[in-house]
């Protein structure tokens, strides 16, 4: 994994300046009132992409997390730990925004259905990874352990995504082969949304992942200070 | 010849006796099986009457007009955004800031790695 340069991260930036702007226009102009829910069904064209990136950065974290429990390079373990803070932003935006469509739609903020339930139980477990990554310091046992657990982690998220199918809940399905009964307008904003939020995620992850990275390199040179007898003038 | 448990235990109804007999212990079995399917039939075809898929909302239409609505969706709409914005930019903020930190102890350990021994 080379560093990318810093003109191919500015054109990712200003392209997802775009596609937010886009997105916001959709959303918010170009696709109409929902009959029954109203106003209120927009939130859809951002929590149904929102889960998406938690999907990506969850997925993404078990990922760097077995090749760095395979490989012990520190690369890998860089995206784990972007990926899984990315994946717990979008997590929470999902778990907010969700309850909040509820409310309008069930008559209430919350209710233990199987994909909102499958759904907490994930956010618990990355929260569990950047609690152990933020607090332990990156000694390699805390390393191995939370890759671990990310990879436990891993197996929620088939559960989360086939939980409606599989169990009587209340979710919506209305984009899975069932559904289906959205109007033109209302998937085009969808489509814009779902890229809008990836190139979000993935310029999340990758930021985040360069400052792992520096944090990686202190480390090593803390370690080679701290041999010299240094770090406590450094 | 006293017999075994297994062979008293287990005994067909229609294996002894006369014929008249026999039928009505067929036509006894029978009835029972018959019953039994149709209860077990009856009680999944209860169970699954309810389609998961059919109490769920499985249509988004677009109205047509202004729609009056008795929750204030519009601040709900504001609130789910408005939440998402400022987690993201907090996010994005927060990154920054240990990016800052984390090149400026990087810059200061590398100064003080380079210099020769007797000017530390």
């Amino acid at each position: 994994m080379s560093a990318p340069k810093p003109i191919a991260r500015l054109v990712f930036v200003v392209i997802t300046a775009l596609l937010f702007a886009l997105f916001l226009y959709a959303s918010f102009f170009y696709a109409p009132v929902e009959l029954t829910m109203g106003v209120v069904q927009k939130i859809f064209y951002l929590h149904v992409p929102s889960a998406y990136a938690m999907y990506l950065g969850f997925g993404l974290c078990a990922i760097g997390s077995a090749v760095f429990l395979i490989t012990r390079k520190d690369p890998w373990d860089a995206l784990a730990v972007a990926a899984a803070e990315v994946g717990l932003l979008f997590c929470i935006i999902v778990l907010v925004t969700g309850p909040l469509w509820a409310r309008k739609a069930w008559g209430v903020y919350w209710t233990w259905d199987p994909r909102l339930t499958t759904t907490i139980l994930a956010g618990l477990i990355f929260t569990a990874y950047v609690v152990l990554r933020s607090f332990t310091g990156g000694g390699e046992a805390e390393r191995r352990f939370a890759a671990g657990l990310a990879i436990v982690g891993l197996f929620d998220l088939p559960v989360i995504h086939y939980s409606v199918q599989r169990w009587r809940g209340q979710h919506p399905t209305v984009i899975t082969s069932r559904g289906g009964g959205l109007a033109p307008e209302m998937t085009h904003a969808l489509l814009i949304g779902l890229v809008f939020v990836t190139a979000l995620a993935v310029l999340l992850i990758w930021t985040r992942m360069r400052l792992e990275r520096t944090r990686q390199e202190l480390r090593t040179l803390e370690l080679e200070a701290a041999e010299r007898g240094l770090l406590e003038d450094a | 010849m006293i017999k075994s448990f297994a062979e008293r235990s287990w005994r067909p109804a229609w294996g002894s006796g006369p014929p008249g007999n026999t039928i009505r212990a067929v036509a006894r079995s029978l009835v029972r099986a018959g019953a039994l399917a149709s209860f077990l039939v009856c009680g999944t075809a209860l169970a699954q009457e309810e389609d998961p898929g059919e109490s769920r909302a499985a249509t988004f239409e677009a109205a047509e007009g202004a729609q009056a609505e008795e929750v204030p969706g519009g601040a709900l709409l504001i609130g789910a955004y408005g939440f998402a914005w400022i987690a993201l930019f907090g996010f994005i903020g927060s990154i920054a800031l240990r990016q800052s930190r984390a090149w400026n102890d990087l810059t200061r350990l590398k100064k003080e790695l380079e210099k020769p021994e007797g000017k530390r």
